[in-house]
């Protein structure tokens, strides 16, 4: 065979060789972004048909047979580019299908060419030729197509599109979130389009991104909390450090007060630690005629205490460490001029910085103590002027009822009969001085009570009694008497409780009322006697339709000594007394006495007795002689 | 019929009692002060005393006194006084002294031979 024969041949076979080649290429999947080996190829065909032209040529003259050997080396090189090529493809195909991802290629439609088996794997299928011929759309969620359709003509526009997110769609329907990276492969005319995708399923990032997410919102959470706890502690803070100043300032305040108060008393204070004197104020400086304070601080307490006291002072000192309060009690100081000053103290024990100290609080009672010995000295005069004048009274007493009882009682004997007849006229005269020795017993009693009661030396007996007696029996008593001037007498009265009194003054008051009723009332009249109680009074009142009494003598009528009028004594033969003897009787017993009249029309005298008026109690002592003496004597 | 001694200072007023106890039919005798009345009680034996208080002299708590130590179980007495006394007060002279009763000055004849009767009995 000729040269050029043999080249045409070598050049045919690899020409046959390099479309095989450029086919097997084609359904490779090219690198994303790479120029395309078609081209490559392609132009490798060119200047292999150059290069065979070239060297048919050359074959005609002598020079190829000098060329043979660089064209059998240039035919080896492609060759061995071939192979190269080869290994590359194997090499971007191993890349491709052991990718962790699934990668696609698609037409313009999105019809998906070809698949890696991760692709078929994520989506679900069994194999390659299940995923094959779908649509890149079919596996992506209905509600995010539109959002898809969108990014493929972005992916159009600019030639790839990075980490869309979709939610992807298995064989079987179910989910899950996927993230997709798109590569528009176009051909240089534009015509014919193919995409790359890449897709990741990215639900673990996802659950993590959440838990992340609902980590961070916690932590944001906790710290919002934090911040805000932070916040309030501040606030709290803040108000205390306010609130501790002002207190301090306050403590500050009182102290001063207090300072000023212990300062300024006027007791004299001193405190005293290990029996010398750490503080004194000012009264304490001025009772013990210190001018300035060294004369007192420092110096032991002793030196200002009177000799006669220094060991209860030493004693109380003592107690007073084991923490006793001292109370109050009166001592002597001592002046630093010498002189002796009554005071009264008390000393309670505190603890000052650690130490044990105490302090006294004095005062002093030179004129206390004076006006006390007045008092007892006024006290005592006073109780003997009460025993000088009951004394008085006692034998005034007896001295004027002495002569007057055997008047009495020899005059009862003659008009009883019991020395022999009397006459009508001796029994008229003797009568008459019967009445007035009656009338001067009267008196005399009338003039006793009223000095007993008015000197406060009158002696009450209290009892309990039953005062519906009282006054039964001094209206039975009395009952005679009005019966002489035809007048009618009436009780009327209701059962009361018994009552706490001195039965014997309360029934001469009754009787007085009644005399006086009987006394100016005029014969014919009425007298009403009412005995009633009330929660709180018994209450007597006695009724008559006598002459009654002016108002202006109504005044007067419970006074001592005060006639009503010089007119009606004289007429009525009254004393003027009695009234007030009955009013202080009442009084004594808690009680009241009132009176309503009118001229010509009566009186009602009307008195009241309260039933737990707290009277001053006599106490009946065994000592019975004492007090009968001290009646009599 | 008894014995009744009166003990009085004043002798209207011893006479007086004297010639009242007499209308009653009563022996009576009488001492003008507490000396003689105690020198005179053990031999008279009087069933009742009438004894005034407020003597010159002996008082008459030292009377009674007295009287009590020479123990006449039998004796009553009634004092004759100016001021009355409270309940209490005569129950413990009772408790005491054995005195019966007491009537005050100026006394009403009938009260004092009422209360004379009642105490002889």
């Amino acid at each position: 065979m000729k040269l050029h024969e043999k080249t045409l041949i070598i050049i045919g076979v690899t020409l046959i060789g390099l479309i095989i080649v450029l086919y097997s290429i084609s359904s490779t999947i090219y690198q994303h972004g790479q120029v395309s080996m078609r081209y490559f190829i392609l132009s490798l065909l060119i200047v292999g048909l150059v290069f065979g032209a070239v060297i048919m040529l050359l074959l005609e003259k002598s020079v190829l047979s000098r060329l043979s050997g660089p064209i059998n080396t240039m035919l080896d090189a492609l060759e061995h580019s071939q192979h190269e090529l080869r290994k590359s493809e194997e090499h971007y195909r191993g890349l491709v299908e052991t990718s962790p991802d699934a990668v696609m290629l698609s037409d313009q439609d999105g019809r998906i060419l070809v698949a890696n088996q991760r692709a078929v794997e994520l989506h679900g299928f069994k194999d390659i030729e299940e995923v094959i011929r779908k649509n890149i759309f079919e596996l992506i969620s209905q509600e995010d197509r539109q959002y898809a359709r969108e990014n493929l003509k972005k992916t159009i526009e600019t030639g790839w599109i990075r980490n869309i997110e979709y939610t992807m769609l298995r064989k079987d329907g179910t989910r899950f979130p996927a993230e997709l990276n798109a590569s528009l492969i176009a051909d240089t005319e534009g015509r014919s389009r193919s995409f790359i995708y890449v897709v990741r399923d990215i639900t673990e990032r996802k659950r993590a991104e959440e838990i992340l997410q609902r980590a961070h919102s916690e932590l944001e959470l906790r710290v919002c909390e934090r911040t805000a706890e932070l916040a309030r502690a501040n606030e709290i803070l803040k108000a205390e450090i306010t609130e501790r100043e002002r207190a301090e300032k306050e403590l500050r305040e009182s102290e001063e007060r207090y300072r000023r108060l212990v300062d300024f008393s006027p007791f004299g204070i001193i405190i005293y630690s290990d029996s010398r004197i750490i503080y004194a104020n000012l009264a304490a400086m001025k009772i013990t005629g210190a001018i300035q304070a060294e004369e007192i601080i420092g110096k032991p307490i002793l030196k200002f205490i009177h000799r006669d006291y220094h060991e209860i002072v030493k004693e109380r000192i003592h107690k007073l460490e084991k923490g006793e309060v001292a109370p109050l009690i009166e001592e002597k100081f001592l002046r630093l001029d010498g002189t002796c000053v009554d005071i009264e103290i008390t000393s309670i024990p505190f603890t000052y910085k650690g130490n044990q100290v105490a302090y006294g609080v004095f005062q002093d009672i030179t004129e206390r103590k004076k006006a006390e010995e007045e008092l007892k000295r006024a006290n005592i005069e006073l109780k003997r002027a009460d025993q000088i004048k009951t004394q008085f009274l006692s034998i005034i007493s007896h001295e004027l009822r002495t002569p007057i009882t055997p008047m009495n009682a020899q005059l009862q004997m003659i008009l009883a009969g019991y020395f022999g007849d009397i006459t009508e006229k001796q029994m008229k005269s003797l009568e008459m001085i019967q009445r007035n020795t009656k009338r001067l017993d009267r008196l005399i009693g009338d003039v006793l009570d009223i000095s007993k009661l008015e000197s406060g030396i009158m002696k009450f007996y209290m009892a309990k009694a039953n005062l519906n007696e009282i006054v039964e029996s001094s209206v039975e008593t009395m009952k005679i008497q009005a019966w002489d001037k035809n007048l009618k007498l009436t009780l009327k009265e209701d059962k009361i409780p018994e009552i706490t009194i001195d039965r014997d003054r309360i029934a001469q008051v009754i009787m007085n009322l009644l005399n006086n009723a009987i006394k100016f009332t005029d014969m014919g009249g009425v007298i009403e006697v009412e005995l009633s109680a009330n929660t709180d009074n018994a209450i007597v009142k006695v009724k008559d339709n006598g002459i009654g009494i002016k108002k202006e003598d109504q005044e007067r009528l419970f006074t001592p000594f005060q006639q009503v009028d010089s007119s009606y004594t004289r007429k009525y033969e009254g004393t003027g007394l009695g009234l007030a003897i009955c009013k202080r009787i009442l009084t004594y017993h808690g009680g009241k006495i009132c009176v309503e009249s009118e001229p010509g029309k009566g009186s009602i005298f009307q008195f009241t007795i309260p039933y737990n008026y707290k009277i001053k109690k006599e106490t009946i002592e065994l000592n019975l002689f004492r007090r009968i003496l001290e009646k009599e004597v | 019929m008894s014995k009744i001694m009166i003990v009085d200072d004043n002798k209207d007023i011893a006479e007086t009692l004297k010639t009242i106890m007499e209308i009653e039919k009563h022996e009576t005798e009488v001492a003008y002060n507490g000396e003689e009345f105690l020198s005179k009680v053990e031999n008279a034996k009087p069933d009742l005393v009438l004894l005034d208080v407020m003597m010159p002299g002996l008082k008459t708590k030292e009377i009674l006194t007295k009287l009590k130590e020479k123990e006449l179980y039998d004796l009553k007495i009634m004092l004759v006084t100016v001021v009355r006394f409270s309940d209490e007060e005569q129950k413990c002279l009772m408790e005491i002294f054995k005195i019966k009763d007491y009537v005050t000055k100026p006394f009403d004849m009938p009260d004092l031979i009422n209360r004379v009767r009642k105490a002889l009995q």
